[in-house]
């Protein structure tokens, strides 16, 4: 499988409310920029996939009201609605497919609703929304699993949300930007179970845009920012069975792994990691699940600060959802974060090769979609 | 480095559920797994061979946003992935290309699309079509009937079509339906029954615009090593492709789809095709408002603009003519949603492998599909299939 | 960027000249399909319902039409005891439309042997903070249903679950 690369990104944004800005406004001002970073014209782009979502854009076949302001006038306009992480998995096939050679993955958050409330309409009709579940519940069922199998503390849950909001006080595109000690993630409302509104993701408004290119593209414009070596997704079950089964994120394990073994590497490879953890529980066992450390392990890891911005191993230079979370958006944005991590403009510079791995978890944990990706530099 | 890529394998969910919606009864899990499991019964692959599924929607027709998540039987376990695609009315031939660009990277071996049958848990279909318009200005005035009379009326005036010749080619299709077990109205309709019909948007009477039907589809597509070694008639995805229009109506002539034209233009250079009413055997292109067909003749290129009323009038396009057009009774004779696209797509390849019943054309050897969605088709979508690579 | 806001705020409380409210309301009416007809049905007779896997033997509560281990429908109906255990818990804090006033708990209850766990409420717990619930509920409680008075055919035909008195 051929590599392609991120040649191009922009961003609209983030915060709570779209600084008077339509969702047109938005997706034109970061496909422009993201165009203007690939040094590419609009001509020049062979195939959109846009990655909202009917329910949190408040109309049926929302991606049509898209087309003209993404760029996708007399083109052909795909729309995944798994999420960023998924539809860059998607476009690397259609351009690898020799379907196209410039793919554009736009998306936008300007519709004000809540999102506990969409999500609750995520959730199975008969069984699951009589009992409310919805994101956040379906967080505290496994955070409450996961303190009682794993011993983990409410502080180390608080330590994993200060470690991100440490990275996002240096983005400056991230949503939440102050620096919330642990003590603030603590004594924050409780939400669900041990999860308090520190430790869950804000609702984020914004757009972002991100161009990829084939291989033989890249080459000969040289613009890759970074390149896509592997990538892996994989789709989880819906239904209850055993909460241990859960917090081993089988899907984040086994999308992982292909992706790794498609860019013939091991995590010992690999120097950083953007995962679209939505909760600290999620964050810890997404270490293990893509090797980072062994089961039940993933607590020293955070004690030791092996994953915060100044450690060996940074995951969530940009903050992470816990600092920025767009649900149409959100996982573009990620991939952007990856590749500025490897590009230098996040982090220390130093890193050669990111993970990424994206999901939909924002509609909650059950039937959710894990999408990951390995990328690095070496621009062409 | 692309592959072949075929498709072996067409399931639709019980002859009893293509009825009308609210005839419906079983849940979206049951009908998922009819369909996907005689798709892969007749593909005569085990789904443990799985690799992916794209699931085919319009979100906000199913009652649970991201219902996919739900369905466990589309999932298969925690390795495969379930794609959602929701691209309007071409979400079905959306997840067919989907499908073909992963399996011609190299990326999947075998991938199921899944046609949802999308209006099986609306009350009523008309207020939820309404939010695909424009909130600040056009959903104040148009609702789907209009965005097929808009088209309509202007279209007759351009090309001198008449009511009349409307009716002939719904005649056809209710010809067609009833020889068509999976399709919802599958009675025959004289001319003169349909211009009986009750007149609901100008031009459109009654009979001329399509029914809200449950029922769904699916197809089973792989790459070419598996494909000579499950079944010896595997039917060839020759060319797939789609193209966008503006979203605001106000660019729009109303009166035939150009942008129809530039898509078959570009696909038939792809694909060699000089010819399109020669060389096709058979085509299904989406008909809800029966004026459409009509137009699509002429985009797609089977006759000149203006002039499909000649191709109605000397019966080129139905059963004996030169290219039988909609033999399933296209979706005038059975819209269950996005799985109305899919169908589109798996009728060309039952009439290509020769298991298509009463509807067969004998000898179907090149055949198109077109589908057509969003605000007032905004998108359309096409794909040449062929029994031969 | 902007400042957080305190959730409490509405949308149009703020930039309102920028903003175009309107109302999603649609109808939508779920085919349940003849499994969770019949499953309601001993509902109202307080009667918990599972089907198996012809199989592989698992045992679905609620029922499943299809054992995607398996992938085949599931075809054996048998009553199963009115016994839980629990899987996992939540207490959510936050207020939800039709449900109860919180701080409520949510569990996954794991009816007899069923390979599936059933979403449903825990009742008949006191505790006046978090660690004290933490302390009274755990992975493996036991519990049993407490039915509705009046049933209808639906899940909440069961009010909530409680743990079993030893
Ligand atoms: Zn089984």
């Amino acid at each position: 499988m051929s590599k392609v690369a991120i040649a191009g990104h922009g961003t609209y944004g983030f915060g709570s409310d779209t600084n008077g800005r339509s969702d047109t406004e938005m997706v034109l001002e970061a496909s422009m920029a993201a165009l203007e970073s690939a040094d590419l014209s609009h001509e020049e782009v062979d195939s959109i996939i846009y990655t909202g979502q009917d329910a949190y854009d408040g109309s049926a076949i929302s991606d049509g009201q898209r087309v003209s302001a993404a760029g996708g006038y007399r083109k052909p306009f795909m729309r995944i609605q798994n999420g960023g992480g998924a539809a860059i998995h998607q476009a690397v096939s259609k351009i690898n497919s020799g379907k196209a050679d410039v793919v554009s993955i736009v998306a936008a958050d300007s519709v004000y609703a809540d999102p506990r409330v969409l999500s609750w309409t995520s959730h199975e009709a008969l069984y699951h929304r009589t009992m409310g579940q919805n994101n956040d519940q379906s967080f505290g069922l496994l955070a409450t699993a996961h303190q009682q199998e794993r011993g983990v503390s409410d502080e180390t849950l608080a330590q994993v949300a200060e470690k991100n909001y440490r990275a996002a006080a240096n983005n400056d595109v991230a949503h939440r930007q102050e620096a919330y000690s642990v003590e603030d993630v603590l004594e924050a409302d409780r939400v669900v179970g041990p999860l308090t509104e520190l430790m869950l993701r804000p609702n984020s408004f914004g757009a972002a845009v991100c161009v990829l290119v084939s291989e033989s593209f890249a080459e000969e414009r040289g613009n890759a920012r970074s390149w896509i070596t592997g990538t892996g997704l994989a789709t989880g079950k819906y239904w209850y069975r055993d909460m241990s089964g859960r917090l081993e994120q089988p899907t984040l394990q086994q999308a992982a792994s292909t992706a790794f073994e498609e860019a013939d590497v091991t995590i010992d490879d690999v120097d950083a990691a953007e995962i679209a953890a939505y909760s600290p529980t999620l964050e810890m066992t997404s270490y293990e699940a893509i090797g980072l450390c062994a089961e039940g392990e993933s607590s020293s890891l955070i004690e030791d600060g092996v994953t915060a911005p100044d450690g060996s191993f940074p995951v969530n230079l940009s903050g992470g959802p816990l600092a920025t979370s767009p649900p149409n958006a959100g996982g573009i944005y990620r991939a952007i974060a990856a590749s500025q991590v490897i590009e230098g403009d996040l982090g220390d510079g130093s890193a050669e090769r990111v993970l990424l791995a994206d999901n939909d978890m924002h509609l909650g944990e059950p039937g959710r979609t894990d999408a990951v990706m390995v990328l690095e530099g070496g621009a062409a | 480095m692309s592959r072949d890529v075929a498709v072996v394998g067409v399931g639709y969910s019980e002859p009893e559920s293509f009825t009308d919606y609210r005839f419906s009864t079983q849940s979206k899990e049951e009908q998922a797994f009819t369909a996907v499991t005689n798709a892969l019964d007749h593909a005569d692959i085990d789904a443990d061979d799985v690799d992916a599924t794209m699931f085919c929607t319009v979100d906000g027709f199913e009652g649970t946003f991201r219902v996919e998540r739900t369905l466990e039987v589309l999932g298969l376990g925690n390795d495969v992935p379930v794609l959602s695609v929701n691209t309007g009315g071409t979400a079905g031939g959306s997840g067919v290309k989907v499908a073909h660009e992963y399996i011609a990277s190299g990326k999947y071996d075998v991938a199921v699309v899944y046609g949802s049958p999308s209006f099986d848990s609306v009350v009523e279909a008309q207020p939820v079509m309404n939010t695909n318009a424009d909130p600040l200005f056009e959903r104040n005035f148009v609702t789907a009937i209009q965005m097929g009379a808009l088209p309509s009326s202007g279209y007759m005036e351009i090309s001198g079509a008449t009511e009349e010749d409307f009716a002939e080619v719904a005649a056809k299709n209710y010809r067609a339906g009833a020889r068509n077990p999976y399709a919802h109205r599958n009675e025959e309709r004289t001319v003169e029954e349909i211009l009986d019909s009750p007149m609901v948007c100008w031009p459109l009477r009654r009979a001329m615009t399509c029914p809200v039907s449950s029922g769904s589809a699916a197809m089973v597509v792989v790459s070419e090593d598996i494909a000579t070694d499950v079944r010896d008639n595997p039917v060839w995805i020759d060319e797939i492709d789609s193209t966008s229009n503006t979203f605001w109506t106000g660019y729009r002539t109303y009166d035939w789809f150009p942008k129809l034209k530039e898509l078959s233009d570009q696909v038939y250079e792809n694909a060699d095709i000089d010819d399109p009413l020669e060389e096709f055997d058979v085509a299904e292109t989406f008909n809800p408002y029966i004026p459409f067909e009509m137009m699509e003749y002429e985009a797609l290129g089977f006759c000149e603009k203006g002039e499909a009323k000649h191709l109605v009038r000397d019966g080129v396009t139905d059963r004996d003519g030169e290219l039988p057009v909609n033999m399933s009774g296209g979706t005038l004779c059975t819209n269950s949603g996005i799985c109305a696209s899919l169908s589109r797509h798996s009728e060309v390849v039952l009439q290509l492998m020769g298991e298509a019943g009463d509807r067969q054309v004998e000898g179907a050897k090149k055949g198109l599909s077109h589908s057509w969605g969003a605000n007032l088709g905004q998108f359309h979508q096409m794909a040449i299939f062929s029994t031969e690579r | 960027m902007a400042d957080e806001l305190d959730p409490s705020v509405q949308t149009d409380a703020i930039n309102a000249e920028y903003k175009y409210p309107f109302h999603w309301d649609l109808d939508f009416s779920l085919n349940i399909g003849e499994d969770n007809r019949k499953f309601f049905e001993g509902m109202e007779e307080k009667r918990i319902l599972g089907k198996k896997c012809p199989d592989c033997g698992a045992t679905f509560v609620p029922p499943q039409a299809v054992c995607v281990e398996c992938y085949v429908e599931t075809d054996e109906w048998v009553e199963v005891e009115q016994h839980g255990v629990v899987e996992s818990y939540t207490a959510c804090f936050f207020e939800f439309e039709g449900l109860p006033e919180p701080p409520y708990i949510t569990a996954a209850i794991r009816v007899a042997d069923s390979d599936i766990c059933m979403l449903h409420f825990i009742d008949g717990i006191e505790y006046e903070d978090h660690d004290e619930l933490v302390e009274k509920l755990h992975k493996g409680t036991e519990v049993e249903p407490v039915w509705a008075d009046e049933r209808e055919g639906h899940i909440r035909d069961i009010k909530h679950w409680e743990p079993v008195e030893k």
